[in-house]
């Protein structure tokens, strides 16, 4: 049983589809990561999954049961962080995470035990009694997810929880959601961060324009694309040598792709480490030496670039 | 419900701006209202005139005068127009007179004539604007004596029999008709109750900003916070009944302190009814804290929404009557002539309930508008149902 199963998803605001089609299926357990640039429909996906939304099309069953907006017994198993901060400004550190809470712990003497845990695990205690306007954004950050984490939910949405945040906060973030995942809880996780997706997810689905592009873990993802491995080698500075380089480099049979940048000569092959030693064995042969050589596997990035044919990062 | 309704509580104490408004407007207008009308009661009011008499031979050979004075002045314990005080010669009298505040002297002259010399510093330019009038009361009721005094001592020469016409006694004695411009001056007591029961209305439906603030952070489509909490998992019926009543209880505490102010600190009269005086209030910020409510709920900019508020409150309030006599008229004529308007319009109908209360012994006219606030209470809950259901949302 999948802890999120969503088949078919379509949403519009008026002309505009925000969701086409888009089908997603998260295991018990799992980090998920939702990758996706700017207005591809991540926040528009969480708020259908959790019944804020109407959606003109689409199945969603959440713990293998179809969701509806009236389903708070599922509701009161699910946490949210959303991408906007939402507290408020009139309540202290500690009531916003006991106000949030409410909506979820009815017992009182429940709820102090539960706020007091949230408060330490985002590391808030000297600010408990502070306003959010005295809070820092990065604080300010933890606070927003103390708020949706604080009733021990078994499904967390975190809606891009480290935009505008300083790389210290985001570690102890990214730290904190996998202490979360240790525990026991479901994980969906947004960002436009490829770093941060590979690092914390185990998989990823990439969305661009309300579809899901490709879903996997990165290595998957790579293979999917069928993207090769890169090679840089450095050739000596005289051009003549550069050139004869090239040429040889581009009648391996392993090579799909071969180009010279100054005196680097860059290879692209299918598999690094055996086209690497041919490369390198033909230089050797053909008497020119080389300097520092680099390889690298595809990155996420380039995955990205090569399903969305764009940049991530704005 | 009970956290709901303590955090509901606490969100809206907090927010300075909204409870400053509540608790200070109240008592800002009525304070207004009261120094207006005070002042007014003071400035057209001759009040008790200091004049200085000179008690010599003269005056003492002029008894009918001395009386006049005594009755004037003396002897009418309650509401006397002058304040005599006396000095034995004019020398002295005018010495007092420019040492302390006194409007002139009297003086009786050897012919049995009484005459009036004014204080120079309180004729032309004195501070006190009723000044010029006082002197002229002071005159004419000197002249109207003599005249009288002449008239008689001619009738005695003349006539004496008609001395005995009691008509003609009654007459002359009507020297103190001169008291009767100073209550002619003073409001009548109805007018004035009239802005205080229109300020209580127009606090009791200012008090829909405590609604609005409520809402506006409940409901998914008014706000972030809002959103949020929609997707927390509780019902809708068990958060927003705690939310309202939260904003509900505040209006009332706060229109309730506006009333022991003007009940107690002005001292105006609500007829002695006040226990259905606080029922009216608290019908009435039901009705106004739901009435936010619906405008908390639209999906407007803050400043939008309470612009609205502001609008309504301000619209709703000139026809009861808020911004005097050409808005009172207003309000009179709609309420005779277009009745329906006045029955939805709430602060017509608590000014009207208050004003029934003070001028009606018998509830009757107070219970119909009662029930009138109690129609629009049950409507504006309906309505506030209807749109508050709503779950989902096309957009946010
Ligand atoms: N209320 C709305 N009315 C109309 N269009 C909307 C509305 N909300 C979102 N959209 C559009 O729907 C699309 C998806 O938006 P959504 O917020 O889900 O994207 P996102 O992936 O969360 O983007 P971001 O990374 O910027 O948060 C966008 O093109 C956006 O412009
Ligand atoms: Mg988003």
């Amino acid at each position: 049983m999948s802890t999120i199963e969503v088949k078919g998803l379509v949403k519009r605001y008026k002309e505009l589809i925000a969701l086409d089609d888009f089908s997603l299926s998260v295991e018990a357990g799992e980090v998920f990561g939702l990758l996706g640039p700017n207005g591809s429909g991540k926040t528009t996906a969480i708020n259908c999954i959790l019944q804020l939304l109407t959606y003109d099309r689409g199945e969603i069953r959440l713990f293998g049961e179809t969701m509806s907006p009236t389903r708070y017994d599922l509701k009161r198993r699910i946490g949210i962080v959303p991408q906007n901060v939402a507290v408020f400004p009139q309540l202290s550190v500690e009531e916003n995470i006991g106000y949030f809470c409410s909506l979820y712990v009815d017992s009182a003497v429940e709820r102090r035990g539960l706020v007091d845990q949230a408060i330490d695990f985002v590391g808030l205690e000297e600010f408990r009694r502070f306003r959010p306007r005295k809070l820092s954004g990065g604080l300010l950050r933890r606070l927003n997810i103390a708020c949706g984490i604080a009733h021990r939910p078994e499904l967390i949405f975190f809606d891009e929880p480290t935009v505008a945040v300083d790389p210290q906060s985001r570690n102890a973030i990214l730290e904190g959601i996998q202490r979360l995942s240790a525990s026991g809880s479901t994980i969906v996780y947004t960002s436009h961060y490829m770093e941060e997706v590979q690092q914390l997810c185990s998989r990823i689905m990439i969305m661009d324009h309300g579809r899901a592009h490709a879903t996997g873990t990165t290595a998957e993802l790579t293979s999917l694309v069928g993207l090769d491995d890169r090679v840089e080698i450095e050739l000596p500075a005289d051009p003549e040598f550069a050139d004869k380089g090239l040429e040889i480099a581009r009648v391996l049979p392993h090579i799909t792709q071969a180009s010279l940048n100054g005196n680097t000569l860059r290879v692209s092959c299918a598999r690094a480490s055996r086209a690497l030693a041919e490369v390198l064995a033909a230089l050797d042969d053909a008497q020119i030496t080389y300097g520092k050589v680099y390889s690298e596997p595809p990155t996420l990035n380039d995955v990205f670039l090569e399903i969305t044919g764009k940049e991530l990062r704005d | 419900m009970r956290t709901a309704f303590v955090y509901t509580v606490k969100i809206l104490v907090r927010d300075r701006a909204v409870l400053l408004w509540a608790v200070a407007f109240p008592l800002i207008l009525s304070s207004m209202f009261y120094a207006v009308f005070s002042n007014l009661d003071q400035i057209y009011t001759l009040g008790r005139m200091p004049v200085l008499v000179v008690q010599d031979d003269n005056y003492a050979g002029a008894p009918q005068f001395a009386t006049l004075i005594d009755q004037l002045g003396v002897d009418r314990s309650s509401d006397p127009l002058l304040e005599p005080t006396f000095v034995p010669t004019e020398a002295q009298a005018r010495d007092t007179m420019a040492d302390q505040d006194f409007l002139g002297f009297i003086q009786v002259t050897s012919t049995g004539k009484p005459t009036y010399v004014m204080d120079p510093g309180r004729v032309d330019g004195s501070a006190d604007v009723m000044d010029p009038t006082r002197q002229s009361v002071i005159l004419t009721l000197l002249d109207r004596y003599s005249q009288d005094a002449a008239y008689v001592a001619d009738l005695a020469k003349t006539d004496p029999s008609k001395l005995a016409d009691p008509a003609l006694l009654a007459a002359l004695s009507g020297h103190t008709d001169f008291t009767q411009p100073i209550s002619a001056t003073t409001n009548p007591v109805s007018d004035t109750v009239r802005y205080f029961y229109a300020a209580l209305a127009f606090s009791c439906i200012m008090m829909m900003s405590f609604g609005l603030s409520a809402v506006s952070s409940w409901k998914a489509d008014a706000s972030p916070v809002g959103a949020r909490r929609s997707l927390g998992g509780q019902s809708w019926t068990r958060s927003l009944a705690p939310t309202l009543a939260a904003a509900w209880l505040l209006s009332f505490i706060c229109v309730l302190i506006g009333f022991c102010y003007i009940r107690f600190a002005f001292g105006i009269s609500f007829g002695g009814k006040e226990w259905a005086c606080v029922a009216v209030l608290a019908l009435s910020t039901l009705v106004s804290t739901l009435v936010g409510a619906l405008i908390g709920a639209i999906n407007a900019p803050t400043g939008v929404k309470s612009g609205l508020t502001v609008l309504i409150t301000c619209v709703l309030s000139a026809f009861a009557g808020l911004y005097g006599p050409p808005s009172q008229k207003l309000g009179d004529w709609v309420a005779v002539h277009l009745p329906g308007l006045s029955v939805i319009n709430p602060v017509r109908q608590v000014y009207e309930a208050f004003y029934n209360l003070y001028y009606y012994d018998s509830y009757s006219r107070f219970t119909e508008k009662v029930i009138i606030l109690a129609i629009t209470a049950v409507v504006g809950f309906v309505v506030c149902v209807a749109v508050m259901r709503r779950t989902r949302y096309r957009s946010l």
